[in-house]
Parts: structure tokens; C-alpha cells; sequence
């Protein structure tokens, strides 16, 4: 190895652990800090707890709502991801596969409109959801995640749906489907890994959804995980090791979802159809 | 099983936007395809060959023209009732379902009970050789493979129109000639009313009944193979169809020429400067030479014909012939070498003659519109 290579690899090793370290370093401090006593919390640099200790995972684990939560969540990330999907599928198929007049400017609009700083939309949301009388419950996080997440959907599954070899779905017309048929026969299932993408997509948006969900729930009949997280009863201070504890709690199901569906994104399902 | 009829179809593209950015693909296309022809539409890339087909499988509409299946108005009509199919270039085989789910899928979707899609698919399967596949995936088939799976899922119904896309066009040139043979036997056993469309002049000069030449979404000419060989009607038709192609000679070189032999034969009450004459290389043979100038003096005693001295440039060996390129004085000149010319040593660089050995199928068209000028009575 010259001189210049070993310099070039230092460089690149050191880029990696920049970037790595960059990425993980929160977690696994969020990790470190839950095993830590309270006295050890403050305590810097962040490095390896001392003495160990899993009371804050105790803690969390007794805490009555904890289950209630993490369900809500569940539920209203699980039909966002379904409502966005049906909704955004349709919307996307017809602005990319059917050659729709302005459909460059619809689709300019949909990005335009998510542009909008969820702040300046949380007051008059707020009113609307009140007079619907859906104050506190998981229908309006729903609705409300669905339509916030949209556009994200449209724009993903558009783009796939324009990358599918247009004579795929010219062939189904031919042979016998309508344009509806063929969207459910042959679009959609050669869109399989653009779908899962998406779902994974508008699934964490939900789950982490933090402003709404404190805007519009009271109770923990709807509280959300985020919202969980930011509210843990402290009484004279923040009980930050139980924060974290519990962050890492509610983290781990969306972690292990997205897991399990990356497999699934990464099959290549549209090969063989087009030549090569 | 229909008699298509097109009549005045125009298309064009990228209309609603800039006009300067409209593309007139079809221009006022007017003809008629008879039941269970095989009919071929020709031309370069961009023509609008591949437009028209579209236009018959209903994948786009008309902006002006009526299309008829048996005299019946079908333009307004959705693909899935017209009831044609289509073999795609590129294939477009289903990549998420198995060849015998791809075959089947067109009956699947007109409800059709299992059990006939299941005779139908083993019936097509066998007649284009794919039995063995039938549980594979697309894409774990080859290009020729792919391809027959293709054409067993348009031929799996009795279509009344079979349309078919530059399907050769992605396999290696032995099996394109494999499944020429093979469409047109397929052909002959049913004869469904078939459009091809291809840019491949050899491929529609010798599987159709009749062929559409199309130029810039122009029709050129429509005829049977031969009418469209031997009469072509105007220069694009003669330079596109015929392989190597055609010879043009125009203007000064023409001029030259009649003071040779040539001009009783066939320039006859022409001026030159308004004429274009086409001579096919195969009419045309190259011989050694020995003086360029002096004009019949040459060996054997069967040039007292017409010929056109020059210097031979390229030699192109395709093993059954040979071609030579031969500047004669400025103008390239493709023809024949034949016999005695090709055992022997033709060299690069030589000085030849070019006989102009038959003279019954010269073009003439008039230089300025480019259209065939009216066959005159030969003078010998």
C-alpha cells in the first residue's frame, strides 16, 4: 500500500464513520440513556451506563396506557397507510398512465399544496375537527394523517406507475380489460415494490405524526406514541431515562415492520416483462 | 375475421400544446385491408406505421377519419371491443404471472369457464412449441421464448383482427427468419385478417399479400409485393424498398449518360434536366475493363448493351453475391459482380464497366416532385 492509497483509505474510513455516527449516534444514546440511573443521566461524555439499570424499562412497562397507546397508533397509522394508498394509487394511475389534460400542473399543485408548514394549517384543522365533534378521536387522526400524507403518495406511486413499460398495460386493454381491469390486474401488482414503498413511507410519517395528534387528542383514547412520549408523567422533573425507555419501546414495532417489508421493496417483481 | 377500412385517419401529436410542437404521425391515411389478408405497413422509423396500428387496436383515437371493421364505425369503440390482438415489439408479456397465465389471460378476462382456457392454452401452446414453459415466469425465458409466448397469447382467441408490432425485430437474424417462416404458415392454417407492421422492406416483401409504404405519416404506396418492387411510385418507395438499394441518377451525370448508349433505350422525348432514373443494382453487372474510353471494345461478346465506365471503389462480399461500388465519375454506382468478374481478381481500384444488363425495369420519375413518370412504350 503507497503512501496515497493509505491516504485515500483513512479518508474514506473516516468519511464512513462520520456518516455512520452521524446517523446512529441519537439512538444509541437514546439506547445508552435508558439502562442509565438517574444520578448517571447528566453525567458526560454519554459513554457506557454505570452502574446498569432497567427500572426505567420497569417503569415504562407498568405504565397503564402503554398498551392503549401503542394500539391507537397502530390504528391510526395501519388505516392512514390504507386510505392514502387506495386514494393515492387511483389519483396517481390516472395523472400518469392516462394521459389526462394538466396533469403536470395537478400534479405541480398536490406538491405545492404539502408545502404548507403544518403549523399555519393546525388552527383552522382544529376548528374543523371540533364541529365535526371528532375532538379525541382516531377517526380525525386519520383523516387528517391520510390527507397530510397524500401527496407524498401521489408523487412516489406516480413516478412508478410512469416508469412501468407502457406496453404492459396497452396489452391488457387489448386483451380484454377495461381501464379499471387493468389497472387492478396488471398496474398494480408490477407496482407491488412501488406500493410497499409508499406504504412504508406515509406508515412512519403517521406513526411519528406529533403536531396534530397533540393538537386534537386529550385523552389517552386517542394519545398517539409521540405525543405518549412528550407527556410521560413527571412530577418534579423530566424523567428523561423513562422517556427513553420508552422511546426505544415504541420504536421497536415500526423498525421491525420496515424490516420486514425492505425484502419485499427490493424484489425486482417487473423483470422478464419488456425485453432485457 | 374483418375487412378493415381506413378512411382519411389522420393523428396528431402534441396538438393541444405549441402548435410549431405538433407532429402530423398519420396524414389523411385512406385504405382498405380485405378479410383475412396479410397486410404490412413499411417504412422508417417515425412514419407513423406503428401509429396506425395503434389506431386500429383502438390504444389511440383518431383526431379526423373513420376507421370501419366490416363496414361497422369502430373508432369510438375501447380496444377490449374491438376484439383484435396485438404482438408487441418489446413483448409485453406479464411478468408477474406464468407463461400459461399470460397465454390464458385474454380468455380469463372475458370470463371464459377454466376448463376451455385450459384446451385453449394447451392447443396454442403446442402450435407454437412452448408446452414445456407453460409453468415458467417471462422472465426466466429467452428472447426467442418470450417471443413465441407473445404470439400464442394473441392467437389463443380468434380475433377478427390480428395485429402484430415489429415482432421480429428483438430476435437474432436466424431466428427472425425461423419465425417469419413460422407466422406465415400460422397464417396460411387460419387465415385471420393480419397487420404487421415492420421497417424491415425485406420482412414485408416476403411474408404479405399486400404492402402499405408510409413516409412522414404519408401513405406512399399501396400494392402487392411486386407492384410495389417493379413500379414503385415515386423515388422514396424505389430507394426504400430493395436491398442494396436502388441507384438515382439526375442532372449533369444524366446528361452525360445519353451521350452513351443509354439514350435510345430509355430517355426517349426527355430533357435530363427534369428527370430522376432509378436503376436496381441487381439490373446492373460489373466487368473488368480494359480502357475506360473506349466504349464496346471490351472483352466478351455480351456487352453491346448500354454500360458506364468507371473505377471500382468497394467490394461487398455476402457470400451468395458480391456488390461493387463504382465511381463513375463522381457518381456511386452499387452493382452486381458477376461470374468470371467475381472467380477473378476484381481489385479495388480498377477500372470497370457497368453494364446496365436488363432495361426493362429502369424507374424514371420526374426530379422535381419525385413521382414515377408514366411508363412509355420502349424504343429498342
Amino acid at each position: 500500500m503507497t503512501l496515497h492509497e493509505g491516504g485515500l483509505w483513512g479518508l474514506r474510513v473516516s468519511a464512513l464513520v462520520l456518516v455512520v455516527g452521524f446517523a446512529i449516534g441519537p439512538i444509541a444514546w437514546q439506547l445508552i440513556t435508558s439502562f442509565k440511573t438517574d444520578a448517571a443521566l447528566v453525567r458526560l461524555p454519554p459513554f457506557w451506563p454505570e452502574p446498569w439499570t432497567t427500572a426505567n424499562y420497569e417503569a415504562v412497562v407498568q405504565e397503564p396506557s402503554l398498551l392503549r397507546v401503542l394500539m391507537n397508533t397502530l390504528i391510526v397509522a395501519g388505516c392512514s397507510t390504507a386510505c392514502s394508498l387506495v386514494l393515492g394509487a387511483c389519483a396517481a394511475f390516472s395523472l400518469s398512465v392516462l394521459r389526462i389534460r394538466g396533469a403536470q400542473w395537478i400534479l405541480a399543485g398536490v406538491l405545492a399544496v404539502s408545502m404548507f408548514p403544518p403549523i399555519a394549517t393546525v388552527s383552522p384543522l382544529y376548528l374543523v375537527v371540533r364541529f365535526l365533534g371528532l375532538r379525541d378521536s382516531l377517526l380525525a387522526l386519520i383523516l387528517l394523517d391520510s390527507t397530510f400524507a397524500l401527496p407524498l403518495g401521489i408523487w412516489v406511486m406516480a413516478n412508478f406507475f410512469r416508469n412501468l413499460p407502457p406496453e404492459v398495460y396497452a396489452a391488457a386493454r387489448v386483451d380484454g380489460c377495461s381501464v379499471s381491469g387493468a389497472f387492478v390486474r396488471v398496474v398494480l401488482p408490477l407496482s407491488a415494490p412501488g406500493l410497499f414503498a409508499t406504504a412504508i413511507l406515509v406508515f412512519i410519517f403517521a406513526w411519528n405524526e406529533f403536531l396534530l395528534a397533540l393538537t386534537i387528542t386529550v385523552t389517552t383514547a386517542s394519545r398517539t406514541v409521540p405525543v405518549a412520549i412528550a407527556m410521560f408523567p413527571g412530577l418534579h422533573e423530566i424523567p428523561w431515562g423513562e422517556i427513553a425507555a420508552a422511546s426505544i419501546v415504541m420504536t421497536t414495532p415500526i423498525v421491525v415492520l420496515v424490516f420486514f417489508f425492505q425484502r419485499r421493496i427490493i424484489e425486482g417483481l417487473t423483470m422478464g416483462s419488456v425485453k432485457g | 375475421m374483418a375487412v378493415v377500412t381506413l378512411e382519411g385517419v389522420t393523428k396528431v401529436f402534441g396538438a393541444s400544446g405549441r402548435r410549431s410542437a405538433a407532429v402530423r404521425a398519420l396524414d389523411a391515411i385512406g385504405l382498405t385491408i380485405d378479410d383475412g389478408e396479410f397486410f404490412s405497413f413499411v417504412g422508417p422509423s417515425g412514419c407513423g406505421k406503428s401509429t396506425a396500428l395503434h389506431l386500429i387496436a383502438g390504444l389511440e383515437t383518431a383526431d379526423a377519419g373513420t376507421i370501419r371493421f366490416d363496414g361497422v364505425r369502430v373508432n369510438d369503440l375501447e380496444p377490449k371491443d374491438r376484439d383484435v390482438s396485438l404482438v408487441f415489439q418489446s413483448y409485453a408479456l406479464y411478468p408477474h404471472m406464468s407463461v400459461r397465465q399470460n397465454v390464458g389471460f385474454p380468455l380469463k378476462v372475458r370470463r371464459v369457464p377454466r376448463r376451455e382456457i385450459d384446451t385453449a392454452v394447451a392447443r396454442v401452446a403446442a402450435s407454437v412449441g412452448i408446452e414445456s414453459l407453460l409453468d415458467r415466469r417471462p422472465r426466466a425465458l429467452s428472447g426467442g421464448q418470450r417471443q413465441r409466448v407473445a404470439l400464442a397469447r394473441a392467437l389463443v382467441r380468434r380475433p377478427r383482427v390480428f395485429l402484430m408490432d415489429e415482432p421480429l425485430s428483438n430476435l437474432d437474424a436466424r431466428l427472425r427468419l425461423e419465425m417469419r417462416t413460422e407466422l406465415k404458415r400460422i397464417h396460411q392454417a387460419s387465415p385471420v385478417t393480419t397487420v404487421y407492421v415492420t421497417h424491415d422492406q425485406e420482412e414485408a416483401m416476403t411474408m404479405s399479400d399486400r404492402i402499405a409504404v408510409m413516409h412522414r405519416g404519408q401513405l406512399q404506396q399501396c400494392g402487392t409485393p411486386a407492384e410495389i418492387y417493379r413500379t414503385p411510385a415515386n423515388c422514396f418507395v424505389a430507394s426504400f424498398m430493395g436491398s442494396p438499394p436502388i441507384n438515382f441518377f439526375k442532372g449533369g451525370f444524366l446528361a452525360r449518360l445519353l451521350l452513351n448508349d443509354v439514350e435510345g433505350v430509355v430517355f426517349r422525348g426527355l430533357a435530363p434536366d427534369g428527370l430522376s432514373v432509378g436503376l436496381r443494382p441487381e439490373d446492373l453487372s460489373v466487368r473488368a475493363s480494359s480502357s475506360p474510353t473506349a466504349k464496346g471494345a471490351a472483352t466478351g461478346a455480351a456487352t453491346t448493351g448500354p454500360w458506364i465506365p468507371g473505377t471500382l471503389r468497394f467490394v461487398e462480399d455476402t457470400g451468395r453475391e458480391r456488390w461493387g461500388d463504382v465511381d463513375c465519375g463522381g457518381q456511386m454506382i452499387r452493382a452486381r459482380i458477376s461470374g468470371s468478374v467475381a472467380n477473378g481478381r476484381t481489385q479495388v481500384g480498377q477500372t470497370v464497366a457497368v453494364d446496365i444488363v436488363s432495361t426493362e425495369n429502369i424507374q424514371r420519375f420526374d426530379a422535381s416532385t419525385e413521382r414515377r413518370l408514366c411508363d412509355e412504350p420502349k424504343v429498342s
